[in-house]
């Protein structure tokens, strides 16, 4: 380390040379960075728009349909139930961030349609535990609209007391404080009961199935369809949403017997392969960016190394070793590659908003605000990676000019 | 003529012998030499281009290996040591002037001349530094770059570079080549100097016969052989 | 925006919607409905009538009010509510009008839909779509339903007279359809059903009949004032 400051002092006898060369090592690492934080960014916002799917994950029996379509095509039978016991042995997964559990029911609705043999229709209804759930599904808002004033939802403990997904209301033409009727055959009876529920609220619409679903407490629901521990199904998060992560967790809990993994299929293959996609892009970008600036930074210490063979072999002469000689050289590519790297870093930190532009300009992704983040961490990185590949960089030229040998080093030079 | 004993020899040649190969042909750059070098004598090597001069410099001055022969310097066997080993011999030992002057233009010629010692690991002592440059007349230059210099100057910085580190026999190869006559001229009077006044040995080589007659002892080479040596009687 | 369009696609994709529409009152499957009620039919049109887009909307929509002698839901009965009238065509013949309303019930929506003659007025057939509720029973049988056919607006708007000033007339026919509702009629979605009913008369009146029976209206209420009695 006794040479820094005399490999400082040669870079500075080529100043345009060394500085074209920081310059080059810093467009690079500029560009590495830029992309690197918007990555981040891009990460980022996608992480956000995957919070706002909900459930990342469920949990239900086996052959148990969840989705409306699904549940009206089986016209609101096939559904299965898990005991409780699954869910207090899943939500010990150290990977989730969230979880809740849902009972899902089918109220009948009677005979629909002018004739009096019309077929039967039904209506969705989701057992809730409110807490947990609106953490799962936090735009979830009770709607203070025109005759849903004073909306709100019920608590955990309440009887009586229904939200309705804003489809619901309207079909039905609830307002905050009606009855609402639903008809339920509870599980082990023959007999349909129809019970009188008040209306305590309407959520905003969502455009989900929530629209269609009617709220009501976990603990009331299990109470009318007489199946006091059991659940339907249970929402996770993951506390880091990426395919790998949500395959992991697949494969832990799709062991457990009667029960099916479902992950979102879109989400899963298509948000992740875009990151995944993007990051392929961005990654090979910058790696290209990079290896052009290393040659160039090889090339660049190479001339200065032939350049200074009779200097290099005097040095020797006057009693520097191999590596004498090779820490100088190697410390000069460091130094270039390093001060590359800051520039770099600097470069990236006052033109973000530049290369914000520039992306956005080519292509439209549709976010507001600041897409790129450059974290200190991303900072940190890219000078530890300057070092590295200044430590490679420098290790061709370094060797070159610590095997010449002095007397031939001399004459060349002379 | 010096005469002390044996073991005070600094440099101790029998029979070096350093061949080159051109292709097929084999060049006898040195082709048997005995050399003896004492301290507190200048020995020049004269002889046209390629009699071996350089190549016998470059001998003496462990920067190359001999093919055959015995070399001793500094009271140690060069034959067979390795590069690195080489190193080892040199320290300390011996000190170096070329026809160019290799200054590093980014020194100081204090710092210039200071830079052996940064290999040799040894602390840095100015005082030590700025007599070094009084032995060669630069005192008052020592905080000036290379390029505020003249030739001579430059040389008698290359000089002093040499003598930096408590250096026993200074090697020159042609130091007076890239020089006009009065500076030349200069760099002989100062050899003359730090022989006496140092005990130093110097090992010159040169084209001039005039600053070679300089010298204590002068040999001529020719084609690897020498084929006189002159003891200088004005001495 | 793409970003936000792609998540929006997905999410559609992974939870089904329910169509989104406004509030109206159509039948669930016209064709076959259509052809339950006139075995006939070859054709039918379905027409969307609103009181926005008539030139005296506005006027239309508070003598709706008045008219039925009740408050609106401000909600569910606003100006800009659909509504959605069936003309049944046998060739080029039109034999029919249906159309159905909705209106709110204790427990739930009651969509009372009819079936009148185009000529006449009087109404053909009468029948619930939806309706959830303890009375359900009693209001859906038949042979009550029955006996609402051949009445007309008229008819409803001689009730509040005859109600008012001469309860034993056997002139209204309305009351003794109410008298034979027995103990259905007590609860609150007989009530709205028969709101229902007379809704969807005076709309249709007001949508197809030209406002033929508007005057029975106007002459109810002018009796009524003259004896000194409210409808």
């Amino acid at each position: 380390m006794r040479f820094i400051a005399f490999a400082f002092k040669n870079l500075f006898r080529r100043p345009v040379r060394t500085g074209l060369t920081v310059l080059a090592i810093a467009l690079a690492v500029a560009v590495a960075v830029s992309l690197i934080g918007f990555n981040i960014g891009y990460r980022r916002s996608i992480d956000v728009s995957i919070d706002k799917l909900g459930f990342q994950v469920m949990i239900m029996a086996k052959g148990c349909p969840y989705e409306a379509a699904t549940m009206m095509l089986k016209g609101g039978t096939g559904l299965l139930y898990l005991p409780d016991s699954t869910y207090e042995e899943v939500r010990k997964d150290p990977d989730i961030s969230a979880i809740t559990p849902i009972f899902v029911g089918v109220a009948e609705k009677e005979a629909s349609g002018i004739s009096d043999e019309a077929g039967s229709s039904f209506a969705i209804v989701s057992g809730i535990e409110t807490a947990s759930f609106l953490d799962m599904k936090p735009w979830l808002a009770i709607s203070q609209a025109p005759g849903y004033q004073g909306g709100r939802w019920f608590s955990d403990d309440s009887t009586g007391e229904v939200v309705l997904g804003f489809e619901v209301a309207e079909y039905e033409q609830r307002k905050v404080g009606d009855s609402y009727f639903v008809t339920i055959t509870p599980h082990g009876q023959v007999e349909p009961v129809m019970t009188e529920l008040k209306v305590v609220g309407v959520l905003e619409r969502t455009g989900t199935q929530d629209d269609g679903t009617v709220f009501m407490p976990i603990k009331e629901a299990r109470r009318l369809f007489n199946r006091p521990t059991e659940l339907t199904i249970v929402g996770f998060k993951l506390k880091n949403f990426s395919g790998l992560a949500l395959r992991q967790f697949e494969q832990r809990w799709a062991k457990l017997p009667e029960v099916q993994v479902v992950g979102l299929q879109q989400v899963k293959t298509t948000l992740v392969s875009l990151v995944e996609t993007a990051q392929t892009m961005i990654a090979s970008v910058a790696v290209v960016a990079i290896i052009v600036a290393v040659i160039g930074v090889i090339n660049s210490i190479l001339m200065s190394v032939f350049e200074r063979t009779g200097e290099i072999g005097i040095m020797k002469a006057i009693g520097a070793t191999r590596s004498d000689i090779f820490q100088i050289i190697w410390l000069e590519t460091m130094a270039i590659c390093l001060s590359g790297g800051l520039a770099g870093v600097l470069l990236a930190l006052s033109g973000t908003s530049l290369v914000e532009k520039a992306i956005q300009s080519l292509i439209d992704f549709g976010t507001k605000g600041t897409m790129v983040a450059i974290t200190p961490q991303v900072m940190l990185v890219a000078l530890a990676g300057s070092a590295v590949i200044g430590c490679f960089a420098g290790l061709y030229p370094a060797w070159r000019a610590a095997s010449m040998r002095p007397v031939e080093a001399i004459r060349e030079g002379e | 003529m010096n005469t002390e004993n044996n073991n005070a020899m600094l440099i101790k040649a029998r029979g070096l012998k350093k061949h080159y190969r051109r292709g097929i042909e084999t060049i006898k750059a040195l082709d048997g030499v005995d050399l003896e070098i004492r301290p507190g004598e200048m020995v020049s090597i004269l002889g046209p281009s390629g009699s071996g001069k350089t190549t016998l410099i470059n001998l003496l001055s462990c920067l190359d290996a001999p093919d055959g022969g015995e070399l001793e310097v500094g009271g140690r066997q060069v034959a067979g040591l390795s590069e690195e080993e080489l190193v080892g011999v040199r320290q300390g030992v011996l000190g170096y002037v070329f026809q160019k002057f290799h200054l590093l233009p980014t020194l100081t010629v204090a710092e210039n001349v200071e830079l052996p010692l940064m290999f040799l690991q040894r602390p840095v002592d100015r005082e030590k530094t700025l007599a070094v440059l009084r032995l060669v007349d630069l005192e008052n230059r020592a905080g000036h770059l290379p390029r505020e210099l003249s030739g001579g100057q430059m040389q008698r910085v290359a000089i002093a570079r040499a003598l930096i580190a408590d250096t026993k026999v200074l090697i020159a190869d042609e130091p007076t080549g890239n020089l006009d006559k009065a500076n030349g001229e200069a760099v002989f009077a100062l050899f003359r100097r730090l022989v006496a006044e140092k005990n130093l040995a110097i090992v010159v080589t040169t084209h001039n016969l005039a600053l070679g007659a300089l010298a204590d002892r002068i040999i001529t080479l020719e084609d690897g052989r020498i084929i006189e040596e002159k003891i200088n009687p004005r001495v | 925006m793409k970003y936000m369009v792609l998540i929006i696609i997905l999410a559609s994709l992974v939870v089904p919607v329910t169509v989104w529409g406004a509030i109206g009152c159509t039948l669930n499957n016209p064709a076959q409905d259509l052809k339950f009620l006139y075995p006939e039919v070859t054709s039918f049109k379905e027409e969307v009538r609103e009181f926005r887009h008539f030139p005296d909307g506005q006027k239309l929509y508070d003598e709706l009010k008045l008219r039925l002698g009740s408050d609106l839901d401000p909600v569910y009965e606003a100006f800009d509510t659909p509504y959605t009238v069936y003309t049944v065509f046998k060739g080029s013949d039109l034999i029919g009008i249906v159309h159905g309303v909705n209106v709110p019930g204790r427990g739930g929506v009651i969509q009372v839909f009819l079936a009148t003659d185009p000529k006449s007025g009087e109404i053909v057939n009468f029948f619930f779509q939806r309706l959830e509720s303890p009375e359900a029973k009693a209001l859906k049988n038949r042979d009550f339903r029955r006996r609402f056919n051949g009445l007309t607006l008229a008819d409803f708007y001689k009730h509040d007279y005859f109600a008012a000033a001469e309860p034993e007339n056997k002139g209204d026919r309305v009351r003794e359809i109410l008298a034979s509702a027995g103990e259905g009629r007590q609860g609150p979605d007989f009530a709205s059903s028969l709101r229902g009913v007379r809704k969807n008369l005076i709309l249709l009146d007001m949508f197809i009949y030209n406002r033929r029976f508007e005057p029975f209206f106007q002459r109810t209420a002018e009796l009524l004032k003259n004896k000194g009695k409210q409808p």
